[in-house]
C-alpha cells in the first residue's frame, strides 16, 4: 500500500519535474521567438518607410538607401538566428537566400566612385557634371550649361570640396563638429540651434590654410583677366554648391549666398558660406531628408557680378499641372533674390513649349522696389521710377527667347528645370543657376478656380497662388518674424505676410502655408513642394483675415481659405501618387527593393511553402514568422500532450485562443486541463485585456457592419492585390502567452492582425504596453485611416504612438500595476472595436468620430454603420 | 532590483563620457571604455548585461573583432553595435557572432534605451 502511494507521488513529482524542465526549455525558445517577433517588426517597418518613399513623393539619398540596407541584412540575419536558437536546426536555405540579397547590395555599392578633383579651385572651362562631387551640384550644372549648351553664364571658378575638407581638418575642425553634433544628437536632436551656432562659430573664427588662400588668390587673378577688370575694382558673387545641391535636393535657400563681394573681403565671405552648411536651417533640412553630417560638403562658386537691370526664374514646365505644356518666367527689376524671398510680386509671362515658343499670357504686377549693389560691395534698395514700376520688365521677344533656353536645358538635363537668370545693361541674357525641378503630385487638373467654394463655411481669402496643391487644416500660428517659429504648434498653419525659406524650421509640422506675398517660383515654394505641405502664396489679405489660433481649413486646391474645418475638402481622395521621379538614387532603392519587398511565399498550407522557395526578405520573413507560431505551439503539443501546457481558453470571444503558461499564468488547479475559462487564468495583465475584450458591448456582435461601399472596396482589394500576410490569416488561431507577470497575445482577428506584448508586475520602471497593428481588408484609404483613428485613441490614452501606412506601433511604459491594467482593458476593448472598422472609415470624419465614439465609452458601431449606409 | 550593468566602448572621449553620464542618469550601473583593448579587460573582470560598442575604432581593435572576443569572454552580455558609419558587412558579421542589434547613429537616447530594454527583457526572461 505505501509502495503504490509512493509510486504515485515519485510519478507525480517526475510530472512536475518533466513539465518544470519542459517550461524552462520551452521559455528559451520563447526568447529566441521574442527577438525574431522583434526582429519581425523593424522589417515590417523598414519595408513601410521604403514603400513610402517608392511613391517618389518624399525624396532621399543614398545614405538613406544604404542605411536601410545595413538594417535590413542585420534584422533578417538576426530573425534567421532566433529561428535556428528555437529549432536547434541551421536555415542553410535562408541564409543562401540572405547572401544572395547582401551580393547583390554588395555589388551595387562597389560602383566605381565619380572621380573627385585633387584641386582647390577649378574654372568653369574645365568643369562638367562628373565633377559634381568636387565642386556641388550649382558649379557642375552652371559649368554644363557653359560647355555644353553653350548658353551664357558668368565667368568664374569653383573653390572644391578639397579646400572644405582641407579647411576642416588642418584645424581639428572636422573632429570638433562631429563631437558637438554626436553629443547633442544623444542628447536633444531638437537642440538644432545650440549645435548650430557652436559649429558656425567655430568655422568663422578659425583661420583657413594659407596655401588654400594663395589658390584662390591666383584664381581670382585669372577671372579679373579673364573678365578684363582689376582686381582691386572687381566685385564677385560668392554661392554655395554644396554636394548634393541642386540635385533630387534643392536646398532651396538654405544655403548663403554672398553677392557683390571685394576681392579683399573673399576670404572671409567663403567661411561665411562654408558656415553656413550648419545653419539651423541647413541642418533641419538635412535632418528631415537623412543626410548625415558626413556626407555634407561645401564647395563655393566664386562668380563675376552680373550688373542686373531685370532678374528673374523661371520653370521649363508647370511644377505640378502636368497637362500644361507651359514654361513659366518670372521677372522683376534689379536683382533676383526679391523673388526668391518673396518680397516684390514678380510679372509673370506663360508660354507653350512649342518651337519656338509662343506667349500664352502676360501679367504685369507693380514693382515699386528694387535691390541693386553699390560701389562700397552693399546691396541697396531703391525706388523704382514711377514710370516703369507697372511696366513689363520683359519684351516678349526677350521672354521668348528665355523660354527657349529654359527648353534647352531641360533637354541636355533630361529633366524639367528651375532656373535663374539675369538681363545685364546690355540686354545680354546670363543663366545665373539651374537644378531639377521638383514636381509634385497631380492632385487635380489645376486650380480649380471655377469649381464652387464649399457651402456653409465663411470664407477668409478667396484667391492666391498655388505654391504646393493640397489641403491642410489646422490652428492658424502668424508669424511675422524667426521668433515666432520657435513656438510653432504641432499641425498648425503657418500664416504669414512674406514667404521665406526660414520656414523650413517648421515645414515637418504645418498643415498648411498661407501668406500675404510671395510667388510659384520663391524658395519657400519650391520647399513647400520637396516637404509637401499645401502652400497658398499672395493672397494680400491672409494676415488681416485670419486670427491667430482661430481653426483654418487652407484649400490650396482652389485657392481658397475658410474658417473651421471644412470635412468636405479633407475627405477629398487624391489621385494617384507621383511615381515619375526616376532619379538614380530612386532606382537603387528600386532595384534593392525588389530584393526586399515582393512576397512570394503566400500560403502557408501550399506545399511551396518551404526555405527553399525563399527569394526575398518579405519571403524569409514571411516564412520564419509561419513557421516560428508553428514550432513554439507545436513543441509544447508534442513534448507536453500528457504536461497540458497549451490550453483552449473557453470564453465568449469569437476568437480561438490558445494559450501557453510560462509559469504562474494559470491557477494550480487548471494543471492538467485541455481547455480552461477566464475564471482559471491568473495572470493579471492577460485578465485584464481579456476584461477589456469580453465586455458586454461586444457580444453577440458578429458580423460587424459593413457598408456595402467598404464591403466592395474588401473585395476589389483582393480580386486586384495579390494575397498577403493579412488576408490569408484569415480565421486562424489566435495565441497568449502568459505568465504571473507577463502576456504577449496574438490576434488575428478578421482581416488584420496585432500583437500585444506587456508586462505588469510591483516594479513601475519594468512595466509596459507595446501594442502593434496592421493590415484589414479593405482599400488603402480606408486602412489608412482606420490606423489613424487607432493611433487618435491611443494617444488620447497616453500612448506614444507611431504610423506608417496601415500600421500602428504604440508603447506605454513604467506605470503603476493599476495603470498598466487599465491600460489593457482598454486595449481589449480596442481589439474588438477595430474589427473591420476600416469598411466604416467612408470618410475622412470618420477618423476622428469613430475615435471619439470609443473615447466615450460607445463601443457599438450600429449607429455608425447606418449612417455609412445612408451616405 | 539590482540595476543592470551597461560598458559603453566608444573612441570618442566626449561622446562616451556624455552617453554613460546619460544612463547613470537613468539609474544604470554604467561604465565607459575608449577602445575594444580597454573594453575587453573590462570585461574580464566585472560583468555586464550589455555592451554598447562603436564599430569604426580607428587605431586599435575595431568593433568587430571586439564583439568577436567580448563573446568568447561573456557570451550573455547582450551586445549593441553602435556606428555612424554603418555598412552591409559589418551588418552580416555582426548579426553571425551574435550582435543583439545594429544601429546607427545619431539615435535618440530613447530609442537607444527601448533596445536595451529589450536586451534586459532577453535576459530576465531566460533567468527568472
Amino acid at each position: 500500500m505505501f509502495d503504490w502511494i509512493r509510486s504515485i507521488i515519485f510519478k507525480k513529482k517526475l510530472r512536475q519535474q518533466d513539465r518544470v524542465s519542459m517550461l524552462a526549455a520551452f521559455r528559451k525558445k520563447y526568447v529566441h521567438f521574442k527577438i525574431l517577433l522583434d526582429s519581425n517588426s523593424q522589417l515590417l517597418n523598414i519595408i513601410s518607410d521604403i514603400e513610402e518613399k517608392l511613391r517618389g513623393v518624399t525624396p532621399f539619398g543614398l545614405t538613406y538607401v544604404r542605411s536601410q540596407s545595413v538594417r535590413i541584412l542585420f534584422y533578417t540575419g538576426r530573425m534567421i538566428r532566433s529561428f535556428e536558437g528555437m529549432t536547434g536546426k541551421n536555415c542553410t536555405e535562408l541564409h543562401a537566400v540572405l547572401d544572395n540579397i547582401y551580393t547583390f547590395f554588395k555589388h551595387e555599392d562597389e560602383l566605381p566612385p565619380a572621380p573627385v578633383s585633387d584641386e582647390i579651385t577649378l574654372p568653369y572651362s574645365r568643369i562638367d557634371k562628373n565633377l559634381e562631387r568636387s565642386v556641388g551640384g550649382k558649379n557642375a550644372n552652371l559649368a554644363e550649361i557653359r560647355n555644353h549648351v553653350h548658353l551664357p553664364v558668368p565667368a568664374g571658378f569653383a573653390i572644391t570640396t578639397l579646400a572644405f575638407r582641407r579647411f576642416i581638418d588642418s584645424r581639428a575642425l572636422v573632429d570638433n563638429i562631429r563631437k558637438i553634433k554626436e553629443k547633442l544628437d544623444i542628447i536633444s536632436p531638437e537642440n538644432i540651434l545650440q549645435v548650430s551656432q557652436s559649429i558656425e562659430t567655430m568655422l568663422l573664427s578659425a583661420d583657413v590654410p594659407e596655401d588654400i588662400v594663395v589658390e584662390i588668390r591666383k584664381a581670382i587673378g585669372d577671372l579679373a583677366l579673364e573678365t578684363g577688370q582689376s582686381e582691386t575694382c572687381m566685385k564677385v558673387a560668392l554661392r554655395s554648391s554644396a554636394v548634393g545641391e541642386d540635385s533630387e535636393f534643392s536646398f532651396a535657400g538654405q544655403y548663403l549666398s554672398v553677392i557683390n563681394v571685394p576681392c579683399t573681403h573673399i576670404i572671409s565671405e567663403y567661411k561665411r558660406v562654408v558656415a553656413s552648411l550648419f545653419s539651423e536651417r541647413a541642418i533641419t533640412y538635412r535632418q528631415h531628408m537623412g543626410i548625415p553630417f558626413e556626407e555634407a560638403a561645401m564647395s563655393v562658386a566664386c562668380i563675376e557680378m552680373v550688373q542686373s537691370d531685370v532678374s528673374g526664374i523661371m520653370y521649363s514646365c508647370h511644377p505640378f499641372l502636368r497637362t500644361k505644356e507651359q514654361v513659366i518666367i518670372h521677372a522683376i527689376w534689379g536683382l533676383g533674390s526679391y523673388i526668391a524671398d518673396g518680397i516684390v510680386s514678380p510679372d509673370i509671362y506663360v508660354l507653350n513649349r512649342s518651337t519656338p515658343p509662343a506667349l500664352v499670357e502676360k501679367s504685369i504686377s507693380n514693382k515699386p522696389i528694387y535691390l541693386a549693389p553699390d560701389e562700397a560691395g552693399y546691396l541697396v534698395e531703391n525706388a523704382v521710377e514711377e514710370n516703369l514700376r507697372l511696366a513689363p520688365c520683359l519684351s516678349d521677344a526677350q521672354a521668348i527667347q528665355l523660354a527657349e533656353y529654359a527648353l534647352q536645358i531641360e533637354s541636355h538635363f533630361g529633366q524639367a528645370q528651375d532656373i535663374e537668370w539675369a538681363i545685364n545693361p546690355h540686354g545680354k541674357i546670363i543663366i545665373l543657376q539651374s537644378r531639377p525641378l521638383h514636381q509634385t503630385t497631380l492632385l487635380t487638373d489645376g486650380p480649380s478656380q471655377l469649381k464652387e467654394a464649399i457651402p456653409g463655411y465663411e470664407l477668409l481669402v478667396e484667391s492666391g497662388s498655388i505654391a504646393c496643391q493640397g489641403v491642410g487644416c489646422g490652428p492658424a500660428h502668424i508669424v511675422k518674424s524667426e521668433a515666432d517659429l520657435l513656438n510653432f504648434p504641432d499641425h498648425g498653419v503657418l500664416v504669414a505676410p512674406r514667404s521665406y525659406p526660414q520656414y523650413v524650421l517648421v515645414m515637418g509640422k504645418a498643415q498648411a502655408i498661407v501668406t500675404d506675398s510671395g510667388s510659384l517660383t520663391g524658395h519657400m515654394a519650391s520647399l513647400s513642394r520637396e516637404f509637401n505641405v499645401p502652400a497658398l502664396l499672395n493672397t494680400r489679405i491672409a494676415t488681416s483675415r485670419i486670427q491667430p489660433g482661430e481653426l483654418i481649413t487652407v484649400d490650396a486646391l482652389s485657392g481658397r481659405v475658410y474658417r473651421g474645418r471644412v470635412t468636405e475638402l479633407l475627405d477629398e481622395t487624391f489621385g494617384n501618387p507621383d511615381m515619375s521621379r526616376k532619379t538614380p538614387v530612386y532606382n537603387i532603392l528600386r532595384r534593392r527593393a525588389d530584393w526586399i519587398i515582393p512576397l512570394n511565399l503566400v500560403d502557408p498550407k501550399s506545399v511551396n511553402f518551404q526555405a527553399i522557395n525563399c527569394k526575398t526578405v518579405h519571403d524569409i520573413m514571411r516564412f520564419l514568422h509561419e513557421r516560428s507560431y508553428t514550432e513554439i505551439f507545436s513543441i509544447s503539443d508534442q513534448a507536453s500532450d500528457h504536461l497540458n501546457a497549451t490550453v483552449r481558453l473557453n470564453a465568449p470571444l469569437m476568437l480561438d485562443l490558445y494559450i501557453i503558461d510560462l509559469g504562474g499564468g494559470i491557477h494550480q488547479q487548471a494543471s492538467g486541463y485541455n481547455t480552461i475559462t477566464v475564471d482559471q487564468i491568473h495572470s493579471p495583465p492577460f485578465l485584464a485585456l481579456l476584461r477589456g475584450m469580453m465586455r458586454k458591448e461586444f457580444q453577440n456582435s458578429e458580423p460587424r457592419p459593413v457598408d456595402l461601399g467598404g464591403f466592395f472596396s474588401v473585395m476589389t482589394r483582393q480580386l486586384v492585390s495579390p494575397p498577403n500576410l493579412d488576408t490569408e490569416r484569415f480565421g486562424d488561431k489566435s495565441y497568449a502567452i502568459i505568465s504571473n507577470k507577463y502576456v504577449n497575445f496574438s490576434s488575428r482577428v478578421g482581416y488584420h492582425y496585432s500583437i500585444l506584448d506587456a508586462y505588469c508586475g510591483k516594479t513601475a520602471t519594468k512595466n509596459y504596453v507595446n501594442f502593434q497593428f496592421k493590415g484589414g481588408a479593405a482599400d488603402d484609404i480606408r486602412r489608412h485611416r482606420r490606423a489613424r483613428s487607432i493611433q487618435r485613441i491611443l494617444e488620447h490614452l497616453g500612448f506614444i504612438v507611431a504610423t506608417t501606412g496601415d500600421r500602428v506601433t504604440a508603447r506605454y511604459a513604467k506605470d503603476d500595476t493599476v495603470v498598466i491594467e487599465d491600460k489593457l482593458d482598454y486595449i481589449g476593448r480596442l481589439l474588438m472595436y477595430s474589427r473591420q472598422m476600416d469598411m466604416l472609415m467612408k470618410t475622412e470624419e470618420s477618423v476622428v468620430n469613430l475615435a471619439d465614439q470609443f473615447l466615450e465609452g460607445n463601443y457599438m458601431l450600429d449607429r455608425q454603420r447606418n449612417q455609412a449606409q445612408a451616405c | 532590483m539590482a540595476a543592470y550593468r551597461i560598458l559603453v566602448v566608444d573612441d570618442e572621449q566626449d561622446f562616451l563620457e556624455t552617453l554613460v553620464n546619460r544612463l547613470i542618469k537613468r539609474k544604470f550601473k554604467a561604465v565607459g571604455a575608449l577602445s575594444g583593448e580597454e573594453a575587453l579587460s573590462k570585461m574580464k573582470t566585472g560583468l555586464f548585461d550589455a555592451v554598447i560598442l562603436d564599430v569604426k575604432m580607428p587605431g586599435g581593435m575595431d568593433g568587430i573583432e571586439a564583439l568577436r572576443e567580448m563573446k568568447k569572454i561573456q557570451p550573455s552580455a547582450e551586445v549593441l553595435l553602435l556606428t555612424g558609419h554603418g555598412s552591409i558587412e559589418t551588418s552580416i558579421e555582426g548579426v553571425k557572432l551574435g550582435a543583439f542589434d545594429y544601429l546607427l547613429k545619431p539615435v535618440r537616447l530613447e530609442e537607444l534605451l527601448e533596445k536595451l530594454s529589450l536586451a534586459f527583457e532577453k535576459k530576465d526572461l531566460q533567468v527568472d
